[in-house]
């Protein structure tokens, strides 16, 4: 059992999430530089989640009271709540730093305690804070397994003889025998690799498009042997030998793209030509270093023997990493369904590097249902729907015949019948109109509730060529939605 | 072997007239081995020679209905496994992408600054690896523009230029004009002029479609 910290912000992605997931990464970039001040390791999973070695923090600073308080007073120059969890395991910390967060106090799980602690964790948080499947912690607990002193009860050999290699890690989890933290003295892994760059590169992009291909190799080498990489420690070296050290985790096994991103963060932030950072590095990179830490058997994806499908896949996610290096302001999503009667919020955009492509299911899981949302929502605008959707809807002014502005009444009613558009000093003849659809949301709150109609109406330039537009009319003011191209 | 007129064909699939049918085995079979054409939904079919996107081409859309069409083009391409790259196409519906059938798990949008050096060079791996591209306008300069196409026709891909511009030599321009909306208790279906022409399509080629049609995908039209 190695002595762990983990700092959880729980509110972390939330927060920043408005501007995309690489900025919350950025962001929180500056929190893990601040705790690597005190300890060169720190490995972050997510955005919001770093976990390090408590061994040499803790004689630095003499006791792992005196290093807590530390960590707590770094973290409580963000402005959102975080937990800190000191405990005898990886699994165990971030669980007591869940607990912290919700007791708005640091939480140290002593040494003496560290099974009785496991022990009363309830199974559901194996799949909250750990990657265990949510069908195995199911299955778990409709055994009536719910606390994991009940799965340790059941042995490892019933464990690994049900779930197989899932419950080998459910039984080291349990165990507390989770993460082994790397020391700077271990044998180097038959997987390290070391690219060397001819001329100091300044600019995180160069280094991404330069070791592009050795890295997409190294990660080729450890799928060839059957393995995934789970975490991975990547240090980059300054002509002048400046370094800067992280470990990366991810539960579902590294991708190059996600190499690639994870070293754009890391690099984003340090490679800053500024005095006011005092950690800033006076030359370009040089070296960088590959380190897998941890890698298990991959079981999830195997390409097909002839290509096809699986060999476009990989083309396409090659063409668009290295699309992503041209420059950091190439921004690659993806469309994941998310519901509802807005047309322009139906599919949201996650990050390409994020979303799980190779896997194929997972992908048509993804347009297709989302987190579960239903399909079909009653009050949507009805089939087809527009090939044109404005990101910014235009305003637009409709009159009647006698030039009077049309609106809608609270019964749903035209107040007139509606002859000419305006938008952008454009002007349409109405032909016909359609609708009104009416949304009405969160009519129960005050402060979110919104009306809103929207309407579809055949219109013609002055050229006489047809079109149909969907106008929305909101606190008495038209907008062009959408258009149908 | 056979014989038509003065003129010998040899080869395994003239044994005899090839039918229709023989004919659109031989075109699927080809695109199936990665070579020949990608598909595209029948009632498009004939504004193509090779009854299909041609590898390498790039094309140039436009008219009213140019969102419409470019989904209806991709939409058999990308369910048969072929990859969709939008750049700096926030715009398009992807709703209305779905009803028109294109595989949306296939599809990756790249938004881009619009600067001539980042753009073309975003597009440039784009097409190395994506087999259908589509870009909104174009922003480089034509020596830009004709190493794009160099790479596209290297690499067996498809571009798609919306509202084509001249900075592109196209292969074919496909333009659909809007005829009439058919339209009742609401917007319900549209009936689309398509109509190819450029420099690889020999002759007037046009079909009349539905576009889109009843449940927003693509049926054959009677104008």
């Amino acid at each position: 059992m190695t002595r762990t910290i983990a700092i959880v912000f729980p509110d972390w992605g939330q927060h920043y999430d408005s501007f995309g997931e690489e900025h919350s990464f950025i962001e929180f970039e500056r929190v893990v530089r601040a705790v690597s001040a005190i300890s060169p390791l720190v490995e972050v999973e997510e955005a919001g989640v770093m976990v390090l070695s408590a061994r040499g923090p803790s004689r630095y600073f003499g006791g792992e009271e005196a290093v807590v308080q530390h960590l707590r007073s770094i973290c409580s120059t963000e402005s959102i709540p975080s937990g800190i969890g000191l405990a005898s395991s990886r699994f165990a910390a971030l669980t007591a730093a869940h607990l912290a967060v919700s007791r708005g106090a640091p939480c140290i799980i002593h040494h003496s305690v560290a099974q009785e602690f496991l022990n009363g964790i309830p199974v559901g948080a194996l799949n909250r804070i750990s990657a265990i499947s949510a069908d195995t912690v199911g299955l778990l607990q409709r055994l009536g397994l719910s606390y994991c002193r009940a799965v340790r009860d059941i042995g490892e050999s019933a464990l690994i003889d049900r779930f197989g290699a899932e419950g080998r890690s459910v039984w080291q989890l349990v165990n507390g025998e989770d993460v082994k933290h790397f020391s700077p003295d271990a044998p180097p892994s038959d997987f390290a690799r070391t690219i060397d760059f001819e001329s100091p590169l300044v600019a995180a992009t160069q280094v991404v498009a330069a070791s592009h291909n050795a890295v997409t190799s190294a990660m080729q080498t450890i799928a060839n042997q059957g393995q995934r990489c789970v975490r991975l420690l990547v240090e980059c070296e300054t002509d002048h030998a400046e370094t800067s050290t992280r470990v990366w985790g991810e539960p579902r096994g590294f991708t190059a793209a996600a190499v690639l991103q994870r070293l754009t963060y890391q690099l984003d932030g340090w490679l800053v030509n500024e005095q006011s950072v005092p950690d800033a590095p006076t030359s370009g990179i040089v070296r960088l270093r590959l380190v897998p830490l941890d890698c298990c058997a991959s079981t999830a994806v195997q390409p097909l023997l002839w290509g096809g499908y699986e060999e476009n896949i990989e083309r396409a996610i090659r063409a668009v990493t290295m699309a992503c290096a041209v420059d950091s302001a190439v921004v690659a999503t993806v469309p994941q369904w998310e519901g509802g009667r807005d047309i322009a919020q139906v599919y949201t955009h996650v990050p390409f590097s994020t979303a799980n492509i190779a896997d194929t299911h997972d992908a048509e899981q993804r347009v297709t249902s989302g987190r579960g949302v239903a399909r079909d929502w009653s009050g949507a605008t009805p089939m087809p729907s527009p090939a044109c959707v404005f990101l910014q809807p235009h305003r637009a002014v409709v009159v009647d015949d006698s030039e009077e502005p049309v609106l809608v009444t609270g019964r749903h009613e035209l107040t007139g019948v509606p002859a000419r558009v305006e938008v952008e000093g454009y002007s349409y003849c109405v032909e016909s109109v359609a609708g009104p659809w009416p949304v009405e949301e969160r009519w129960w709150d005050p402060r979110r509730r919104r009306r809103h109609v929207r309407m579809q109406m055949l219109v013609r330039n002055q050229r006489n060529a047809a079109r149909v537009l969907l106008l929305g009319l909101e606190n008495s003011e038209w907008t062009v939605l959408a258009r149908y191209d | 072997m056979s014989t038509i007129g003065s003129l010998t064909l040899s080869g395994p699939h003239v044994s005899a007239l090839e039918t229709g049918t023989q004919f659109a085995e031989r075109v699927g079979a080809r695109a199936v081995s990665g070579y020949g054409p990608l598909s595209v939904p029948h009632e498009l079919a004939p504004l193509f020679p090779a009854r299909g996107l041609e590898r390498g081409f790039v094309y140039g859309i436009s008219g009213g209905a140019s969102l419409s069409l470019l989904s209806a083009l991709a939409s058999s391409a990308t369910q048969a496994g072929s990859w969709l790259a939008l750049v700096n196409m926030a715009h398009v519906g992807l709703l209305s992408m779905h009803e028109y059938g294109v595989a949306l798990h296939r599809t990756v949008c790249v938004s881009t600054p619009e600067k001539g050096s980042v753009w073309a060079g975003v597009v440039g791996a784009l097409v190395d690896g994506v087999d259908l591209v589509a870009v909104s306008a174009t922003h480089c300069s034509p020596a830009e523009a004709r190493r794009i196409a160099a790479r596209v026709k290297a690499q067996g891909s498809v571009l798609f230029v919306m509202n084509a511009t001249q900075v592109f030599s196209f292969d074919a321009v496909l333009s659909a004009s809007v005829h009439e909306w058919e339209f009742s208790t609401h917007a319900v279906q549209r009936s689309v002029r398509v109509s190819a022409h450029g420099r690889r399509v020999h002759g007037q080629r046009s079909c009349s479609v539905l576009l889109p049609n009843r449940s927003g995908a693509v049926s054959a039209g009677d104008v």
